[in-house]
């Protein structure tokens, strides 16, 4: 038997190497959780409220004792404010999540402030708190740091229809919320106005970025929006095992 | 930030019978026929002349309608009132159109439905009662910021006004508004004599709450020595912010080479090479 030559064995091997080192990476990136498509489930709530009526009759205003006057114009009650109650805590048990929360608010280009400790998350403090009980209470987290590993809100992709976050706020009490959707959109199209609505259902709005990272540009280019109701509200289903009506998609974790 | 001066729409003076129409920037010519649903505006109204100026407690009349009852000086009230054109006219209190005679008035007045406007009942420059007629900035407040509306209706002369200190509007006078943008908060602001220190008004705590249009009336007399304040806030004009960029990158896959792949790739180029000598070497 003729002994193989080492030489054509090196050559072999090497090529093996050459060619294949860069094909393993090409397959250990694409299994890599963060370039992987993550769908979209379940809707977020829709205001279905009516839109105010802008035609009105004449407003007759209140008959002051006196001559008898005829009177025009409706006085306008201002507003009662309702103080806010800031979250200071969030945890996601499903996915073993727990998180300080602070309040922030814009940086100069109008876009949310993020805490720069990627283990801490933020509340939009211009925005919707649990105590108004209507709108977008929205807590944003940064996916990872530059040079910090993992952030809080690394996972909540992996969040489904029906799981839960609880929301510790600053007078002690807690809330419970259930998630209604999980959406992937690119950063140039998010609905500002309605995630961030003051108005409109009440629920809980978590924000992070995910996808492709451009390190020449604006960093990552989507974002992903887990939105939440209150347990025991309307939207929240029935059964959350389950799955209310089947008809969203379970995705393959 | 930027600031604008604009002039309030002076009215007739005391006592006079106006014949000049006053009338909004997009003001419509008048209705033809009012339907039965009209569309609302909101005007607030101010009450900026001073006690002992003849106007200490007023009825404000649109028509031959009642808009305020017992309107006291300082006192600022916001009513919606249909769409339409409006015969303003004020009068001492308990007088009416049919029987009195007007403090002041303005005829023609037009209020376009959604609209949303003051009219000031105030000193002029030179002392004087007149009526002035303002559009309310209701347009959208950027993010995180506050807008802040100031109007000169005081019988005083030019003034800067300053939040903490600094001046943030310059020579404002009787009857203009400055408008300006500045980042949500609470100020400490005062109202000084153009181009001085000397403090004319305040200083007054503000409040200027995220996508609010807090406007501020300076009225009064310095002559009299009552200068003061007068506050309006409209809210709800908040902007949503602009995005959420969340993440610095440290987990994210990149489309540069690792170290690891490029070294396996070194070695095998180097291996490959060596080899495809010694190949050559043999067969030679």
């Amino acid at each position: 038997m003729r002994r193989p030559r080492p030489a054509i064995v090196v050559l072999i091997g090497s090529l093996v190497l050459l060619v294949g080192a860069p094909i393993a990476w090409a397959g250990f990136v694409a299994s890599d959780s963060t370039t992987e498509s993550v769908e979209t489930v379940g809707e977020r709530p829709v205001d279905s409220s009516p839109e105010p009526e802008t035609d009105q009759l004449i407003a007759a205003a209140p008959q002051v004792a006196g001559p008898d006057v005829e009177r025009i114009g409706a006085p306008v009650e201002p507003r009662m404010a309702i103080d806010p109650i800031a979250p200071v805590g969030v945890r996601i048990d499903r996915l073993g999540v727990e998180a300080p929360v602070d309040a922030v608010g814009v940086y100069e280009d109008g876009s949310v402030e993020i805490p720069d400790d990627v283990s801490r998350v933020g509340w939009y403090r211009f925005g919707a708190d649990p105590a108004q009980r209507q709108g977008s209470t929205v807590i944003v987290g940064h996916r990872d740091g530059f040079d910090q590993g993992r952030g809080a809100f690394y996972s909540i992709s992996a969040l489904d229809v029906g799981d839960t976050i609880d929301v510790t706020l600053e007078d002690g009490s807690d809330r419970e919320y259930e998630v209604v959707a999980r959406e992937v959109i690119a950063k140039e199209i998010l609905p500002t106005s309605d995630l961030f609505a003051e108005e409109g259902p009440e629920r809980l709005t978590l924000i992070s970025c995910i996808g492709y990272f451009d390190r020449s540009a604006d960093g990552y280019r989507e974002n992903v929006v887990v939105t939440a109701v209150p347990v025991n509200s309307d939207e929240a289903l029935d059964d959350p095992e389950t799955g209310g009506d089947g008809s969203q998609d379970q995705v393959a974790s | 930030m930027n600031d604008t001066h604009s002039r309030g729409r002076t009215a007739v003076r005391r006592g006079a019978v106006a014949a000049a129409a006053l009338a909004l920037p997009f003001g419509i010519a008048g209705l033809a026929a009012a339907p039965a649903y009209a569309a609302d505006a909101t005007v607030s109204v101010l009450h900026g002349i001073p006690e002992g100026a003849g106007a200490d407690v007023v009825d404000v009349y649109a028509g031959d309608a009642m808009l305020i009852d017992n309107f006291t000086p300082g006192s600022l009230e916001t009513l919606t009132v249909p769409e339409g054109t409006y015969d303003l006219a004020v009068f001492a209190d308990g007088e009416t159109p049919e029987d009195g005679t007007a403090v002041l008035e303005a005829a023609g007045v037009e209020v376009p439905g959604g609209a949303n406007a003051t009219v000031t009942a105030n000193l002029d420059a030179d002392g004087n009662p007149a009526l002035n007629v303002y559009v309310n900035d209701i347009s959208e407040v950027a993010a995180g910021e506050s807008r802040l509306t100031v109007r000169h209706v005081a019988a005083a002369p030019a003034v800067d006004v300053r939040a903490d200190g600094a001046v943030i509007i310059e020579n404002l006078v009787n009857p203009d508004e400055a408008i300006v943008a500045v980042p949500a908060g609470d100020y400490s602001a005062d109202v000084v004599l153009q181009g001085t220190d000397t403090v004319a008004i305040g200083p007054a705590d503000l409040s200027l709450a995220e996508g609010t249009n807090t406007i501020v009336y300076a009225w009064g007399s310095a002559e009299a020595e009552n200068l003061a304040l007068a506050v309006q806030v409209i809210d709800g004009l908040d902007g949503a912010p602009t995005g959420v960029a969340a993440g610095g990158g440290s987990t994210a896959a990149t489309d540069q080479l690792p170290v690891w792949t490029a070294g396996l790739m070194a070695l095998g180029a180097l291996g490959a090479a060596g080899a495809m000598a010694r190949v050559a070497r043999n067969r030679a």
